[in-house]
C-alpha cells in the first residue's frame, strides 16, 4: 500500500523516466533526436525552479536565463582561461548565481509582483550589456570557446542521460519541495504574506532561498549548455531565452513540476516545425495569449480538466459554466 | 558648454518622445492596473503604416491602426475580468506581452525588417548660439500640447472625471454608477490613439521597424517609473529626463555603455524603495 502512496506521489517523475525511455529507445543514436531532447530539458532544467518561483510563491522572474549564463560564464571562464577540468568547475557555476541572486534578492523580493519583474527585466539587460562589453575576460559580443567537453562519458547518449538526471532531481526536488513544511508556507506566503508571518513564517527568509536556489539551479542549466555546445556569448543565454523559459512555465503549467518540460517540449518543436520567425511570434504569441486567458495553470492542467468532466454526473451539464460567477465563488473559496 | 547644451537640448527633443510615449501607458496602467506592454505594438503599427502609405493619409491609418489594436487590447482585458475574478494582474501583463509578439511578426510578414522613415521637417533653427533639430523642436511641442489636452480632459470633463474616479477606486466607482469597465476599455482606446501619434513622430525622426515594439515599451515604463506614477505631468518629466540621461550616455559615456542606462535606472529607482512611487493606488491624476 505504501508502495503505492509513495508511487502515487511521485507520478510524473515516473512518467517523465518512461518519457526518456522511451526517447532512448526511439532515438536509436540519432543524433538530431539527442539534440532537440538536450534542447528541451536544458530549458526544463530552468523552468523548473522558475515554477516553483512563480507558481508556489508568486515570484516572477525574467533574469532566468541571466542567472544560467552567469553559471555558463563562470564554467567557461574558468575551463578555458584557468585550465580547470569540468567537474571542478560545477560548484562555482553553481554557487556563483545561487549566491548573487540571494545576496540581491533581500531588497528586489520586497517589491510587488510587477516591479519585482520590471527588476529582473532590467537585472537582464544589465548583464547582458556587461557581458557584452566585457571585454577579452568574457569575449564581448564574439563570447568565448573551447570549453572541455561534457565530462558524461559517450558523447550524444551520454550527454542525453547526464541532464535527464539531473531535470529528474530537479523534478523530484520540486515535488518534494512542494509537500514538505517549507513548501506549505512557500505557498501560504502567496497567497497572504502577513498571515504566514503570523504563523510563524520568515517570508524574507523564505523567499530569499528559493530564488537563490531558482538561480543556483539555472547555473547548473548554464554549466551544462557552455560544456554542451563548447560556446558562450551574450545572446546565448540573454533576455530573449529568460522570457522563452517564464513562456514554457505559463504555457505547460507553473504549479506543476513537469508543466515547464510540457511547455519546453511545444517551444522547441513548435520552433522546429513553424517555417520562420514570423510564424513563430504570431503562433507562440496566440499561445501565450490563449493560454493566460483559458488555462491559468497551463497544458498541465488539462489532464485534471478532463478527469473533472469524466466525473460529472451524465445530465448535469456542459463543463464550461456559462454563468462565470458560480466557477468564480468556488476560486475564491480554492 | 555649447556642446552641452546641445546635448541637453537633443536629449529633451527625443525625450519628448518618450514623454508622449508615457502619457498613454500612464493612463492605461492607473485606469486598469496594468502595464500594456504591447504599447510599444501600436507606435511601431502606427509607424509602419504611416510611412508606408504616406501623407496625411497615412497619418490618419497609421493612428486609426494603432486604435484597431488598442480596442484588441482592451476587450481582451475585458475577456479576462469576465472569465476570471481578476486578481493576479501579471496574467494580463504577460497576455499584452503575446499580443506585442503576434504584432512584431505581423509587421515583419508584411513589410520586411526594414526600418522605415516618414519624412520629417528638415533643418534646424539657430537660437541662442545652438543648433537646434526643427523635428526635434516640433516633437517637444507637440508632446507638451497632448500634456495640456490630457490634463484639461482629466481634470475638466466628465469622462475625465470618471476615468479618475474608476482609476482611484473601482469599486466606489462602480458604486455612485460609473461604468468602471468602459472607462478602462476607453483607457486602452485613448492611450493606442496617442501611442500612434508617437509612432509617426518615431517614423520622422529615428524610423520605426517591426523589432523596435519592446524597446519602445521598455522606455515607457522607465519614463513612468523614473519620477513615479503620481501623475501626467511626472511621468512626462521622467521621459524628458530619460531623453536627456540618454542623450547625455551617447556623449560622454564609453561606447556602448549608454545601453545601459535603462536599466541601471530601473534598478536604481525600484532598489532605492522608491517602489511606491508605482503603487497604482498612489495614482492620482
Amino acid at each position: 500500500m505504501r508502495t503505492f502512496t509513495v508511487l502515487g506521489r511521485h507520478r510524473n517523475l515516473l512518467a517523465y523516466a518512461v518519457v526518456i525511455g522511451i526517447v532512448i529507445s526511439v532515438a536509436q543514436g540519432r543524433e538530431s533526436i539527442y539534440d532537440v531532447g538536450v534542447s528541451i530539458l536544458v530549458f526544463g532544467l530552468m523552468g523548473i525552479p522558475l515554477a516553483l518561483m512563480y507558481g508556489h510563491g508568486g515570484i516572477i522572474s525574467l533574469c532566468q536565463a541571466s542567472f544560467a549564463a552567469l553559471g555558463g560564464y563562470a564554467t567557461s571562464i574558468l575551463t578555458v582561461s584557468h585550465g580547470w577540468s569540468a567537474w571542478e568547475a560545477l560548484a562555482p557555476s553553481i554557487l556563483v548565481p545561487g549566491v548573487i541572486a540571494y545576496l540581491i534578492s533581500r531588497p528586489i523580493l520586497r517589491l510587488p509582483e510587477l516591479s519585482l519583474a520590471l527588476t529582473t527585466i532590467a537585472l537582464a539587460q544589465l548583464w547582458y550589456g556587461l557581458v557584452a562589453l566585457g571585454g577579452d575576460r568574457t569575449g564581448g559580443h564574439v563570447g568565448l570557446y573551447g570549453m572541455p567537453a561534457l565530462p558524461f562519458g559517450d558523447e550524444q547518449l551520454g550527454g542525453f542521460l547526464g541532464i535527464a538526471v539531473l531535470v529528474a532531481a530537479a523534478i523530484w526536488a520540486f515535488e518534494n519541495y512542494v509537500r514538505s513544511a517549507r513548501g506549505r508556507a512557500l505557498n501560504a506566503i502567496r497567497i497572504d504574506p502577513i498571515l504566514a508571518r503570523s504563523v510563524g513564517a520568515d517570508v524574507a527568509r523564505e523567499r530569499a532561498l528559493v530564488f537563490g536556489v531558482a538561480a543556483g539551479v539555472a547555473g547548473l542549466a548554464g554549466w551544462y549548455f557552455s560544456l554542451y555546445v563548447g560556446f558562450l556569448s551574450p545572446d546565448s543565454l540573454s533576455f530573449t531565452q529568460s522570457f522563452a523559459v517564464l513562456f514554457m512555465v505559463v504555457i505547460g503549467g507553473r504549479r506543476s513540476s513537469i508543466g515547464p518540460l510540457i511547455g519546453s517540449t511545444v517551444y522547441i518543436l513548435a520552433g522546429d516545425l513553424l517555417p520562420g520567425g514570423v510564424a513563430q511570434g504570431v503562433v507562440f504569441g496566440a499561445m501565450l495569449v490563449a493560454v493566460l486567458l483559458l488555462l491559468p495553470d497551463g497544458l498541465a492542467s488539462l489532464g485534471g480538466i478532463v478527469r473533472r468532466v469524466r466525473r460529472r454526473p451524465p445530465g448535469s451539464g456542459s463543463a464550461a459554466p456559462r454563468d462565470p460567477a458560480p466557477a468564480k465563488r468556488e476560486r475564491a473559496h480554492a | 558648454m555649447a556642446a552641452f547644451m546641445e546635448y541637453l537640448a537633443n536629449g529633451a527633443f527625443f525625450g519628448a518622445l518618450y514623454a508622449l510615449l508615457a502619457l498613454p501607458m500612464f493612463l492605461i496602467w492607473s485606469t486598469t492596473d496594468v502595464v500594456d506592454i504591447n504599447i510599444g505594438g501600436y507606435v511601431i503599427v502606427a509607424g509602419v503604416v504611416s510611412a508606408s502609405v504616406g501623407g496625411v493619409t497615412g497619418w490618419l491609418l497609421g493612428v486609426m491602426a494603432a486604435l484597431g489594436m488598442g480596442a484588441v487590447t482592451g476587450l481582451l482585458f475585458l475577456a479576462f475580468h469576465w472569465l476570471w475574478d481578476m486578481k493576479d494582474m501579471m496574467r494580463i501583463v504577460l497576455a499584452t506581452f503575446g499580443l506585442l509578439l503576434i504584432t512584431a511578426s505581423a509587421v515583419q510578414a508584411l513589410v520586411g525588417t526594414d526600418n522605415l522613415y516618414l519624412s520629417g521637417l528638415s533643418g534646424s533653427v539657430h537660437l541662442l548660439g545652438f543648433r537646434l533639430s526643427t523635428q526635434g523642436m516640433f516633437n517637444l511641442l507637440l508632446a507638451s500640447a497632448f500634456l495640456l489636452i490630457l490634463f484639461i480632459v482629466l481634470n475638466g470633463s466628465a469622462s475625465g472625471l470618471r476615468m479618475r474616479a474608476a482609476a482611484a477606486s473601482a469599486a466606489s466607482a462602480a458604486l455612485v454608477g460609473i461604468a468602471v469597465r468602459r472607462m478602462q476599455f476607453m483607457a486602452f482606446l485613448v492611450g493606442s490613439g496617442m501611442a500612434g501619434i508617437v509612432g509617426i513622430l518615431a517614423a520622422m525622426t529615428t524610423g520605426v521597424s517591426y523589432s523596435r515594439g519592446l524597446q519602445f515599451s521598455v522606455y515607457a515604463v522607465t519614463a513612468v517609473i523614473l519620477l513615479g506614477l503620481r501623475g501626467p505631468a511626472t511621468v512626462f518629466l521622467g521621459g524628458i529626463l530619460l531623453g536627456i540621461f540618454e542623450q547625455m550616455g551617447v556623449a560622454y559615456l564609453p561606447s556602448g555603455w549608454s545601453q545601459l542606462l535603462p536599466p541601471a535606472l530601473i534598478l536604481l529607482v525600484l532598489a532605492s524603495g522608491r517602489s511606491h512611487t508605482i503603487s497604482v493606488h498612489a495614482v492620482r491624476a
